[in-house]
Parts: structure tokens; C-alpha cells; sequence
């Protein structure tokens, strides 16, 4: 796989009626990279999106196609695919010529069409499905042929608004199935737009976070996870429980655990920080077990959540709640209930993110 | 089955109170009833209309014509009734031809236009349909004097033109207006140029809509009478324009013919309405 950079989005402010718009945004996907773009609702995703793709106007910044400048471009030549979030097939047409469209369009003569589809009908699973025509198609079919068609046009950048959203976990691990099988055959730049942190952990090559309409970080997804770049973007991926304190060294905060090992902050000695603690670095114990030799604190519990990864106990610390996993709920463990909450044994050296309050 | 009217009787307080009810057929005879009552409605006249064309001196109180002849059939590429024939389709065909060309464009920019542009173009397009055809051809015929082809077919021609394109903008613009115009976003970033967008993804899906845009054109040139009179002054004569003066001439038979071919064309119109109708 190469990595020439295929997509560069420089400043691009993009409008959104009377409204701020998306600003500054700027980066750089390489041929075969997947970008996952990352925020919640209503931040802009999609604009980005229908703006490199040409289908929206930007009022200012640069979008550029392997080198080329496409800002003012129509999108018909900017070699850049956009599938909506519903896959849109031509109803008119059946499988085989909705996939041959982009080939129909150049005028490749039909024998040529023929030989180019097939391939990409039998690498997608719809070698037996050419005659049929969208409305009899399954949901997960009609991603497949969207995808397909996107992948006839050969294009340099591709850009998927949201595949996975409103789909059921059978028919979602099917197109996320078809995404990976699609891109493993081109050297297209991927941008893929969700809200989902497992698709974009599992889809991207990295990961953008969109906040307040603006690129808050992009990183690979473990040092996303790792090390969210702020407090917001930490809220927004949810993952982590926060722990106020106060630092204690550049490198260590005094918290309500006891002293917490920090990335490196800039933040002075005494200045109040708040720390991200993933729930997976927390662990409970009876407080009956005696006390523990290393870091921890006393808690009450408050609520037993089920979640599909296991029970979330939320235990409150003194002013704070930290959400813990618990591999099962242990006869003692009670609403009410005392417990000891302390890092986990394998974690007590990992230095957590730290935000200045 | 026998439907007789029922009476009961029933004592409350001190009045006295009589329930007149009467049986329905049954609901198993409404559905043959009814489609008789439709096929004696709407096919009885045509069927006296195509008996009074081979008639000959048929008049009432008799039932059926004493002699049946072809007469007046034969006459009809002699005579006024074959010119009147060939001035309809030639002003039908016309008109649904500049209807539909016209109407396209005007249906795709009022589907896409923001309120309340798409408002002031619809009440624009859609008056001369609202507007009394009496109304309409004595405005049309000011026009036409002015452009000097009042008289004239062309003139004629021109006036079928605004409603049809009203009705035909009318029947685009339903489907238009309904349909996923993301599609076309879609074939923009496969690379498809507005020819292409028009040859390989509009116009194929708006197939049905247009036969019947076409469909509803040459049905409202074909049946126009006030605007071809007002416009036409009597020298376009058009077939409506024929028969008219046939039934006031009291050629009753003559009528009938011209009668039956301004029928037949129609039917024809309405079956390809029918078909586009089932396509949309």
C-alpha cells in the first residue's frame, strides 16, 4: 500500500446558513487510509462531508484531490464519491447497471462495463443478484450494491455519510463487513462519518473528533482512547470517569484514590486538574477485605447498571461517583453498601490524561 | 331479492312513535348493481352515439333506426368532418408536443424552488387551468390579434399551448416534487455530467409521469372548443368545431360520426393516462 496523501482539507470554513459553520478544519487522509470522522449530532459531519464532495459551497479553505485543487469544482469531476447515510440506488435500475453506472456515464462500451462490474458483484456477494432491481433487494443488498457502484467509479476519495447508523446489530456488522471488503480492494481515501466510538474504533486508521464544528483531535484510535486531547472530547467518548484533584508534580495528581500517576501537564503545582480514569482501570472490594496497601478510597454504592459489557457499579467518593466494572455481582455488593475502590494492579503506572479545570 | 318496506310500532310514555325502515339489496347484489348503473351511464350514450352514426332518419319515440347504413362514415375523408379530423390531431399532436417540452422544465425548477417562489410559479402556471375557458380565450385572442395570428392555426396552436402546459406542468410537477432528488446527487459524484443526470436517471424514472403529461396535453387540445372558437373566428376548423355545426344544422347522423371520432382518440389518451398512472 502506498500513502501518498489523496485528500488534504486545508481551513475550510464551511456555512451553515446564518449560523457559525464549520471552521479551520484541516487534514490529510493518504490513499487506502480510513478516516473516521467522529462528534455528536448536529456538529457538522455530514456539511464536511457534502462540502469535500462538492454538493455544498464552502466559503473558504481549500479541498484537494491527489494534489489537484478541487474547491470550486464540480463534483462530477472532483473523483469523489459520497454515498448517503440510505444507500440511494437508481430504482430504475437493476443491480448489474446500477453498478455499471459510473462505467455507463464514460462511455465504456457495455462488453467492457460487463467485465469491470463482475468482479466487483462477486467480491461484494451480489454475483447472484444482477438482474434484480433495488426495491427487492435487502437492506444490507442495497449498501452492498451502493458500495459496489462507488467502487466502479474508482474514485480517489470516498466518503460514507453514516452507513452504519439505525441498522440492527446483524445487518450493521454486515456493511461493516462490506466497508472493509470494499476499501481492501482500492486505494481510495476513506472519510466515514459516525457517532458510534466501536465503528470508529474499528473502522479508522484514525479518528477525527468534531466539536463545536471544529477538528477538537485526530488521532489512531488507541491514542484517542489514550489520551483524549481535552476534557470535552473526553466527555464525548465516554469511556472515562472523571476524578477531580490537584497536582501534586507534573507527573502526579493527589486525588480522592490517593496519588494518581498523570501525563506529563503544564498545569503548576496546586492547580486544580481533573483526571480521566477508564472505568477499566477501577476495581471494588468489600470493605470487610481490610484495607488495601495502595492506592484507593472508601465509597458508598448507588447504582448497579447492566450493560452488555458486564455490571457498572457507581460508587460514590467522597463528593465524586466512578463508574467500576465488576466481572459479576458478588452476594455483598448492596445498594448502600461500603465498598473500596482503588486502581486496578496492572494500571497503577499508566499515566492518565489530565485537563487544568 | 324482495325489498319491502318494514313498519314497527312502539309504545313509550304516552306517545306513540312509528319506525319506517327499508331493506338494502343485499350486499352480495350492490357490487353487480353498481356496475351496471356504470356501464348504462357511462357506456349508454356512446353506444346510442355509435347507433346514430350507421343510422339513417332515426327519431324518437322509435327505438331502434329502421335502416342502418355507412353513409355518413364513408363521407368522412371527403368531407368536413376528415379536414376537421386532420386539424385536431395536427393541433393535438402539436400542442402535447411544446405541452411536455415546456412543462418539464417548468415542473423540475418549480419542485426545487424555495417558498414562496414556488408558490407564485405554480399560481402563474396553474391560472390558466382555474381560469373559465371563456375567460381565457377572449384574453388569449387579444394576444393573438396583437401577434397577428388570430385565425390562423399557429394562433390556435398557441392557445392550446397555456393550458395544456398548465395541466401538463401540474401532472410533472406531483411527481417531481415527491421524488428522492438525492439520486442525482449521487450520479453527480459518479461522475455524471447534466446531460447524463437528464438521459440516464431523470427522464427514465419520469417515463410514466410524462406519458401521462402528454396524455392530459392532447386531451385538452383535442376536446377545445372555446379556445379554437374565439381564437380560430371559425376559419380553424377544428373536428369539436365540426360537429358543433353539424348538430346545429340538425346532421344528426353526420354528428354522430364526428361525434364518435373525437371519442375514440380520447379513449385512446385515457388508456396511455391509465398506463403512466400505474409506471409513476
Amino acid at each position: 500500500m502506498t500513502h501518498t496523501i489523496t485528500l488534504s482539507v486545508r481551513a475550510l470554513h464551511v456555512p451553515f446558513g446564518h449560523e457559525q459553520g464549520l471552521a479551520d478544519i484541516s487534514f490529510d487522509v493518504a490513499s487506502g487510509e480510513r478516516l473516521v470522522l467522529l462528534g455528536p449530532s448536529g456538529e457538522g459531519k455530514t456539511t464536511l462531508l457534502r462540502a469535500i464532495a462538492g454538493l455544498v459551497p464552502v466559503s473558504s479553505g481549500h479541498v484537494l484531490v491527489r494534489h489537484r485543487e478541487v474547491t470550486q469544482t464540480a463534483p462530477e469531476v472532483r473523483n469523489v464519491v459520497y454515498l448517503h447515510q440510505v444507500p440511494v440506488l437508481f430504482p430504475h435500475l437493476r443491480v448489474r447497471d446500477n453498478v455499471a453506472f459510473p462505467l455507463t456515464v464514460r462511455g465504456v462500451a457495455r462488453r467492457q462495463r460487463d467485465a469491470q462490474v463482475q468482479p466487483l458483484l462477486e467480491r461484494l456477494g451480489l454475483a447472484a443478484l444482477p438482474d434484480r432491481l433495488p426495491h427487492a433487494l435487502s437492506g444490507g443488498q442495497r449498501h452492498r450494491v451502493a458500495l459496489a457502484r462507488a467502487l466502479a467509479a474508482q474514485p480517489a476519495v470516498l466518503l460514507l455519510d453514516e452507513p452504519l447508523a439505525a441498522l440492527d446489530p446483524a445487518l450493521r456488522a454486515d456493511v461493516r463487513h462490506a466497508i472493509e471488503e470494499a476499501h481492501a480492494v482500492s486505494d481510495a481515501a476513506l472519510v466515514l462519518v459516525t457517532h458510534d466510538l466501536e465503528d470508529a474504533a474499528r473502522l479508522g486508521d484514525r479518528v477525527a473528533v468534531l466539536l463545536q464544528r471544529r477538528i477538537a483531535q485526530c488521532a489512531a484510535p488507541a491514542e484517542l482512547f489514550a489520551r483524549p486531547a481535552t476534557l470535552e472530547v473526553l466527555r464525548l467518548l465516554g469511556v472515562h470517569t472523571e476524578l477531580s484533584g490537584v497536582v501534586l508534580a507534573p507527573d502526579v495528581a493527589q486525588t480522592a484514590l490517593g496519588h494518581v500517576p498523570i501525563v506529563a501537564t503544564s498545569a503548576p503545582v496546586g492547580a486544580a486538574i481533573t483526571v480521566g480514569l477508564r472505568a477499566s482501570v477501577l476495581e471494588i472490594s468489600a470493605i470487610t477485605e481490610g484495607p488495601a496497601d495502595h492506592v484507593g478510597a472508601t465509597g458508598r454504592v448507588v447504582s448497579v447498571q447492566h450493560a452488555p459489557s458486564g455490571p457498572l457499579v457507581r460508587v460514590r467518593v467522597a463528593t465524586q461517583e466512578l463508574l467500576v466494572p465488576v466481572p459479576g455481582v458478588p452476594s455483598w455488593l448492596r445498594l448502600g453498601v461500603q465498598v473500596h475502590v482503588q486502581l486496578r494492579d496492572d494500571a497503577r503506572h499508566e499515566p492518565f490524561p489530565a485537563y487544568p479545570c | 331479492m324482495e325489498s319491502r318496506p318494514v313498519v314497527a310500532s312502539a309504545h313509550r310514555h304516552d306517545a306513540w312513535c312509528i319506525v319506517v325502515t327499508t331493506r338494502l339489496p343485499a350486499p352480495h347484489l350492490l357490487r353487480p348493481i353498481a356496475l351496471l348503473a356504470l356501464v348504462l351511464f357511462s357506456l349508454g350514450p356512446m353506444l346510442l352515439l355509435v347507433l346514430q352514426s350507421f343510422a339513417f332518419g332515426w327519431r324518437w319515440p322509435t327505438l331502434w333506426p329502421d335502416t342502418l347504413q355507412l353513409d355518413a362514415w364513408r363521407n368522412v375523408s371527403s368531407g368536413t368532418l376528415g379536414r376537421g379530423l386532420f386539424t385536431s390531431a395536427g393541433l393535438a399532436i402539436a400542442t402535447t408536443c411544446a405541452a411536455v417540452l415546456f412543462a418539464l422544465p417548468i415542473a423540475r425548477g418549480m419542485a426545487t424552488l424555495p417558498r414562496p417562489w414556488s408558490h407564485i410559479a405554480a399560481a402563474l402556471v396553474f391560472l390558466p387551468v382555474a381560469a373559465p375557458p371563456i375567460a381565457l380565450g377572449a384574453g388569449l385572442h387579444v394576444v393573438a390579434l396583437q401577434l397577428g395570428v388570430a385565425g390562423s392555426w399557429s394562433g390556435v396552436w398557441l392557445a392550446h399551448c397555456v393550458p395544456a402546459v398548465g395541466y401538463a406542468t401540474l401532472v410533472l410537477t406531483g411527481v417531481l416534487s415527491t421524488r428522492d432528488a438525492r439520486d442525482e446527487e449521487v450520479a453527480r459524484t459518479l461522475g455524471a455530467s447534466a446531460v447524463h443526470r437528464w438521459r440516464y436517471v431523470l427522464l427514465p424514472q419520469l417515463r410514466g409521469a410524462l406519458t401521462e403529461a402528454a396524455a392530459v396535453a392532447f386531451l385538452v387540445s383535442w376536446a377545445q372548443v372555446a379556445l379554437t372558437l374565439l381564437v380560430g373566428g371559425g376559419a380553424v376548423r377544428a373536428l369539436p368545431i365540426e360537429v358543433l355545426a353539424l348538430v346545429r344544422a340538425g346532421q344528426e347522423t353526420e354528428a354522430a360520426v364526428g361525434a364518435v371520432l373525437l371519442v375514440l382518440p380520447a379513449m385512446l389518451a385515457l388508456s396511455a393516462l391509465r398506463r403512466g398512472a400505474a409506471r409513476v
